[in-house]
């Protein structure tokens, strides 16, 4: 019984990194530009695809970070092309403009790779075993490399949002960017860049995901939904909160796992339920960003 | 003081914002009636002040009266309800509509308000009246068709002013009503400001000195935070330590 | 709409057009597309096309409701389609299974009427509830996200619990029920069940109008326009918006209900985010900002995936697009287009589409619901 118990805990860590990416990317571009991506879930699942094609090719490594830069170059590229056109409206119509690119990224998907899931070629030996500590058997990929990897991407973004000057625009434009501007920050580009960043964010979440989860047209819709949960409670904008939120999302649904399967999904939806109730700012939320 | 002298009384206001202190420690009496003017250098906090009187946002401590009721922890649509009116510093009108939907809207909330649910269209006779005759008190009757965002800056905020007197209120809270107009304008503002004060009180934060000189009863000076001075217009410009705030004097 | 229309002018014309709506499905004698088949006499065309169009306009305006005259984006309407259609298919089959260790059980009945306050009641229930939740916590699109994430509970629980919702597959043979005054089979005609929806749609539609021209309806303007100052002019905003948010759900679960009796089926696609995002759909390429956009929008979105979806499989993204163009180009829709036709003639329209500078500034001022002065 322990046994398992630990086990769907390091399966919702495992699960809870890839959350954490995601929406840290989701928050990034909301703290600084209050838009929403309703595409991030769809970046998320190109990430996945990009890394399953060039996998064969070049490698395990490059496939995971050429696919991350891809999605990254994808999501600059959206910005500067459509997102830009909506800038002075609500950020409910960057909202449903990115809703229709959804649709299109799904279906395009569809068109590349198929309706049905793609396997992702065998990882490279010594990623695939495990290792067994006591009476513990930890997967190397999913427990290890996943997290390891996870846990330094995100002391590398921590680091450039807090310990440099581009961290610090970002930072102060997530108050008052009008302000940031007048004092001779590109704003548009820097809307480019964090876009970018935040879409790299997500498509390396997917490009991770890739060996270990399956590979479908739906996990666009899927995440999207999750990443906005994972964000609601933990607290918009929040880079501690994404990691609170992404960790304690991924490890209660893990072990609803056990106690009442049929409720994984809804496990999610309750904690933000609760959270809502007694915290609406999210657990690391500003107040009144969205009040 | 009676509460049914004062306006507001506050007792030990403050609000703090990241550790910065804009409102520091205030306990005063404005007493009804007349124009009350608050001025005070960029940063004294007058704005802060009006917010925490107007319902923006709770103080961070201390305690707020109007009219004898402790409102402190009243949400906004609580405080008009009791008389509190509130004009903005950046217009904050309904642009998309017309002139007339704006005030009617006013005049609505005041007579209709409190039913929120939807009941036949009928009666509207009623706030039609009203609806005229504020039209014509801040003399945009002429533009009542027009789309309030399409009118000038000073109709504008005569607009404003409008969208005020919808309920009626007993206290009107002006947010610098006179910001952005032009010498035509703001002698017209005037005399409207003037016009309504009347049997009204009215609480004023102005930039325009010359103007805050001649219509006020009294005059609050804040700076940093706090009470600097209160008086009527000849004691405040005669006061050492008002012309040290503003570096410069008054006269 | 324009100021001093005669509100029965305007049903007038959306009874008109439900009656010549079949006339225009594909195969009909107007078919807008010359190509078709057999035209004379009087020939209606695919009617289910047609049932539904109708049932997804209603939803659409009841979307719209809160959208386009409140302001406020729910991604997660079709949540409410669901309750109200999964709520009729229960009422009409009857259940038996067991909450937790409480046995809920019901033999099932055929009366229409009750299966629609069974509907009602469920939904309003349920918008009550989470919008006493979200309404005073939330706005803008922080709100929308929220909503999309209740919406997936409803979801979720009809995908899961199985032995209630029947999963993945749902409800099939649901049988349509018998109308009062009524031959007992009347309604296994698909005109007949194109008549029965229209008739509802219409009387739906004549209540949206009724709340929309009230004072109710104009302060739900007012707090699209400025939420901040109606809060400063006395209104209690946020009771406001659980009420326009309760009434807007009433409307899908209308749909839903005539729905479940059309297809005589269902399943958890109706709860789905794809059907909240159709409706979010149409309800822009109509025209968000008008009275009958809705309804325009859900014709022009079942129209183009009927076409398109004969020629390609990926027809979604040929929606996507055409929707992502209007988002950009034309965001009060079609309705819109047509508004500015015949304010500002053709030349300032297409400036309007084409132009960000030009979409944004208007003469007019927005038309709020006729009220006729001296009343």
């Amino acid at each position: 019984m322990l046994h398992q118990v630990a086990d769907q805990i390091f399966n919702g860590i495992t699960l809870g990194m890839l959350y954490i990416l995601v929406a840290l990317g989701l928050n990034i571009i909301l703290g600084l530009m209050g838009v929403i991506n309703f595409s991030h879930g769809a970046f998320f699942m190109l990430g996945a695809y990009v890394a399953y094609s060039l996998a064969p090719h070049v490698g395990f490594f490059p496939s995971i970070l050429l696919a991350a830069v891809a999605i990254g170059v994808l999501g600059m590229l959206f910005e500067v092309l459509l997102v830009r056109r909506l800038y002075g409206r609500l950020p409910e119509y960057t909202l449903l403009l990115t809703y229709g690119t959804a649709l299109v990224f799904e279906q395009v998907v569809r068109a590349i790779w198929g309706d049905d899931a793609v396997r992702y070629p065998d990882l490279p030996g010594w990623l695939a075993g495990s290792i067994s500590v006591g009476a513990f058997a930890f997967p190397v990929y999913k427990d290890v490399f996943l997290v390891g990897m996870t846990i330094a991407i995100l002391a590398i973004v921590w680091t450039i949002i807090n310990k440099t000057n581009i961290g610090m625009i970002i930072r102060a434009g997530t108050r008052d960017a009008e302000m940031v501007e007048i004092l001779g920050v590109n704003m548009p580009r820097m809307f480019t860049l964090v876009f970018g960043l935040g879409s790299f964010l997500a498509g390396l979440a997917g490009a991770l995901a890739a060996p270990v989860y399956a590979i479908i047209p739906s996990l666009a819709s899927q995440w999207v939904v999750l990443t906005f949960v994972v964000v609601i409670v933990g607290g918009i904008g929040s880079f501690w909160g994404a990691v609170a939120g992404g960790l304690i999302i991924g490890i209660l649904s893990s072990l609803m796992e056990l106690v009442y399967p049929p409720g994984v999904e809804l496990t999610g939806f309750l904690i933000m339920g609760v959270i809502l109730l007694l915290r609406p700012r999210g657990l690391f939320g500003v107040e009144g960003l969205f009040e | 003081m009676e509460p049914a002298e004062y306006a507001f009384r506050t007792e030990h206001l403050s609000r703090t914002f990241s550790g910065f202190k804009a409102v520091n420690d205030v306990s005063l009496e404005i007493p009804r009636g007349g124009v009350r003017a608050i001025i005070g250098p960029n940063g004294a906090g007058k704005t802060t002040f009006f917010n925490l009187l107007s319902g923006h946002f709770p103080p961070s401590s201390g305690t707020i009266w109007f009219a004898g009721h402790d409102i402190t922890s009243l949400p906004p649509y609580r405080r008009a309800r009791l008389g509190i009116g509130r004009s903005f510093q950046i217009t904050n009108i309904f642009g998309k509509l017309s002139v007339h939907e704006n005030v009617r809207l006013a005049v609505q909330a005041a007579l209709d308000g409190r039913a929120s649910f939807f009941f036949p269209n009928r009666k509207m006779g009623h706030l039609e009246s009203r609806t005229a005759e504020i039209l014509g008190d801040i003399g945009l009757s002429t533009v009542a068709a027009a789309r309030a965002e399409n009118l000038s800056h000073g109709d504008q905020r005569r607009l404003e002013i409008g969208l005020v007197l919808g309920r009626d209120p007993e206290v009107l809270l002006l947010d610098e009503p006179l910001a952005g107009m032009s010498p035509a304008e703001t002698e017209a503002t005037v005399e409207l400001i003037e016009r309504i004060a009347r049997g009204r009180t009215i609480l004023l934060v102005e930039h325009d000195i010359d103007v805050v000189m001649a219509i006020s009863t009294t005059i609050t000076v804040l700076q940093l935070g706090q009470v600097l001075a209160i008086g009527t217009p000849q004691e405040i410009r005669a006061n050492e330590a008002v012309q040290r705030a503003y570096l410069g004097g008054l006269a | 709409m324009t100021p001093g229309t005669r509100p029965w002018v305007a049903l007038l014309g959306v009874g008109a057009a439900f009656v010549v709506l079949p006339l225009v499905m594909p195969g009909g004698t107007l078919d807008l597309y010359p190509f078709a088949g057999a035209r004379f006499p009087v020939h209606a065309g695919f009617i289910d096309l047609a049932t539904t169009i109708l049932i997804f306009a209603l939803f659409a305006l009841g979307f719209n409701l809160l959208f386009g005259h409140t302001g406020e984006l729910s991604f997660g309407h079709a949540m409410f389609f669901a309750l109200g259609a999964y709520s009729t298919a229960l009422y009409t089959r009857g259940f038996d299974v067991y909450a937790g260790p409480v046995h809920l059980v019901f033999a099932g009945a055929s009366n229409a009427a009750a299966a629609l306050a069974v509907s009602l009641a469920v939904v309003a229930l349920w918008a009550f509830f989470i919008a006493r939740l979200i309404v005073p916590r939330s706005s803008g699109i922080y709100y929308s996200m929220i909503t999309l994430a209740f919406a997936q509970v409803i979801y979720s629980i009809t995908f899961h619990w199985g032995d209630l919702t029947g999963g993945e597959d749902g409800i099939q043979g649901i049988d349509r029920p018998r109308l009062p005054g009524l031959p007992p089979n009347w309604l296994q005609d698909a005109t007949h069940v194109y008549i029965f929806t229209a008739v509802v749609v219409f009387v739906a539609v004549a209540v949206l109008f009724w709340i929309l021209n009230s004072k109710f309806g104009s302060v739900l303007h007012a707090i699209r326009e400025n939420k901040h100052r109606a809060r400063f002019l006395g209104y209690d905003v946020d009771k406001y918006r659980v009420n326009a948010f309760v009434l807007s759900a009433l409307f899908p679960g209308v749909a839903g209900w005539l729905w479940t009796y059309f297809q005589q089926s269902i399943n958890p696609d109706a709860g789905s985010i794809d059907y909240s995002g159709r409706v979010v759909m149409m309800s822009l390429l109509g025209g968000i900002g008008s009275f009958t956009g809705p309804m325009i929008g859900a014709f022009v979105y079942w129209d183009l995936q009927n076409r398109v979806s004969g020629l390609t499989k990926y027809w979604p993204a040929a929606i996507g697009v055409v929707f992502a163009l209007f988002v950009i180009a034309a965001p009060s829709g079609i309705a819109g287009i047509f508004a500015d036709l015949r304010r500002y003639g053709v030349a300032t329209a297409l400036r309007r589409i084409f132009s960000r500078e030009a979409r944004y500034h208007s003469d007019v001022a927005e038309e709020l619901p006729a009220h006729r002065i001296g009343d």
